[in-house]
């Protein structure tokens, strides 16, 4: 209609009067013309029509704008659904309103309390009434969170957070596998170990290289006297073999075996001994054998790296 | 014919489940611009109240003093045809057809042919009937 029709209506209004009048003079109905009367009417026939027209382009816009509203609303109500989507894969989060209906809730908390997709406007105890439970004890602000819960098979550590401070505006219940929890700080332990260790290989490296670097010094010089041989031999073993085991402890820290060598096999701990008693100076080789051969293996002793033996 | 099932905001349908599904926002609005069918049907209510009201007037067992120098039988003969146009508007709102708009024009333009006859059987400008009009064209802007 556009409101301008009413115009039109208002044409044809007056126009019907006139003629109505002079139909009336003309058949002599009418004692005398009484076209002011007619004029008025007319006049308010297109004041009626100018205001409907008005009121309707007010009306349209306000309709328009409430339109393009609900779009935006609903816009961000998509752009809500997929941040509470993507925001932690692990952790479920449902969003709940004052009536304890459920607004939005992700994957995670979908394949937690196990259900497919709720229909919009279910309430919280169709989805699952021990989380409707859980929430009815503990929706006070000083109610403590650290309970867990049973749901089939799965033991969940869920928590709340109001969306305001009235009823109405809801609240967000985070729940976490309490199964993923326990692995998760089961892992945080041989990581915080891991760095602890690196950062002791790290410490020892450097004096070591330096104990290296003092011990080849004499070595490499020309006329080194013979008493000093073993001393930097023994120097640049052990050094080396600190080192070995720095870097293995760093690869250990990183968590890859693959950098340590395990034998299958133990070896000759007599053997190893005297390997050991072998780099001692003045030591005579008669006193080797029968010191070797108190040498007994631990009884724990499931593997060795060869290379820290000898 | 231009058919016009249009859906009605006003009244309960199922919601698409997806907006790919069903019509975009924009679409739906446009669907429910103005005249909606609630809007007709409120329309079509009030030319029933104004018809019964007329009736009621110009009533053959009525004689009303405020009606001086009034042809009642044109009155009469005009409102009978008026209440089968409004009845019959009835049952075009109940098949909805033709459109919603056409319905309007009809209604509208109908109102206005009857209100002037109506008029001048009541004694013409005089018989301050003439009001009925605007109240037509202000009708005629939903």
């Amino acid at each position: 209609m556009e409101g301008r029709l009413s115009l039109l209506f208002a044409s044809f209004a007056s126009l019907a009067v006139i003629t109505e009048q002079t139909y009336a003079l003309i058949t002599g109905q009418a004692m005398s013309a009484s076209y002011t009367q007619v004029g008025v009417l007319g006049l308010m026939f297109f004041t009626v029509a100018l205001l409907a027209h008005v009121l309707y382009r007010r009306v349209r816009l306000t309709e328009e704008l409430a339109a393009r509203r609900k779009v935006d609303i609903d816009d961000l109500s998509k752009l809500n659904e997929f941040i509470i989507q993507d925001m932690a894969i692990a952790i479920g989060r449902v969003v709940i309103d004052g009536e304890r209906k459920v607004k939005l809730m992700n994957q995670a908390a979908r394949d937690m309390v196990n259900i497919p997709e709720p229909a919009p406007e279910t309430s919280l105890k169709e989805v699952c009434a021990d989380l409707e439970d859980w929430l009815l004890d503990h929706i006070r602000p000083t109610a403590p969170q650290m309970e867990v819960i049973r749901i089939g098979n799965r033991e969940l550590k869920p928590a709340r957070q109001h969306l305001g401070y009235f009823r109405a505006a809801g609240v967000m219940l985070y729940l976490r596998d309490n199964q993923g929890l326990i692995k998760e700080a089961q892992q945080i332990k041989p990581a915080s170990l891991g760095t602890l260790t690196a950062s002791i290989a790290h410490n020892i490296r450097n004096p070591l290289s330096a104990i290296s670097h003092a011990g080849h010094t004499p070595a490499s010089s020309w006329g080194r006297p013979r008493a000093c041989r073993p001393t930097t031999a023994i120097c640049s073993t052990s050094s080396a073999a600190i080192a070995v085991a720095s870097t293995k402890s760093c690869a250990v820290s990183c968590n890859c075996p693959g950098a340590i060598s395990w034998t299958p096999s133990l070896p000759s701990w007599s053997r190893v001994a005297g390997g050991v008693l072998r780099r001692i100076p003045r030591v005579p080789r008669s006193a080797f054998r029968p010191l070797a051969a108190r040498v007994r293996a631990p009884a724990n002793l499931r593997g060795v790296d060869p290379r820290h033996l000898y | 014919m231009s058919s016009d099932k249009d859906q009605d905001p006003g009244s309960a349908s199922p919601k698409p489940s997806t907006p790919a599904a069903g019509p975009s926002e924009r679409e739906r609005w446009k669907r429910g611009r103005f005249p909606t069918w609630e809007s007709v049907r409120w329309l079509f209510l009030f030319r029933l109240v104004v018809m019964v009201g007329l009736v009621l007037v110009f009533s053959p067992a009525v004689s009303d003093p405020l009606l001086i120098e009034v042809d009642a039988d044109l009155a009469w003969r005009v409102l009978v045809v008026y209440a089968i146009l409004v009845l019959a508007s009835g049952i075009n709102l109940y098949a909805q057809w033709p459109s919603r708009q056409n319905q309007v024009y009809l209604a509208i333009f109908v109102d206005l042919i009857t209100f002037t006859l109506v008029m001048h059987a009541g004694g013409g400008v005089d018989s301050r009937l003439g009001v009925l009009l605007a109240v037509a064209v202000a009708a005629g802007a939903c």
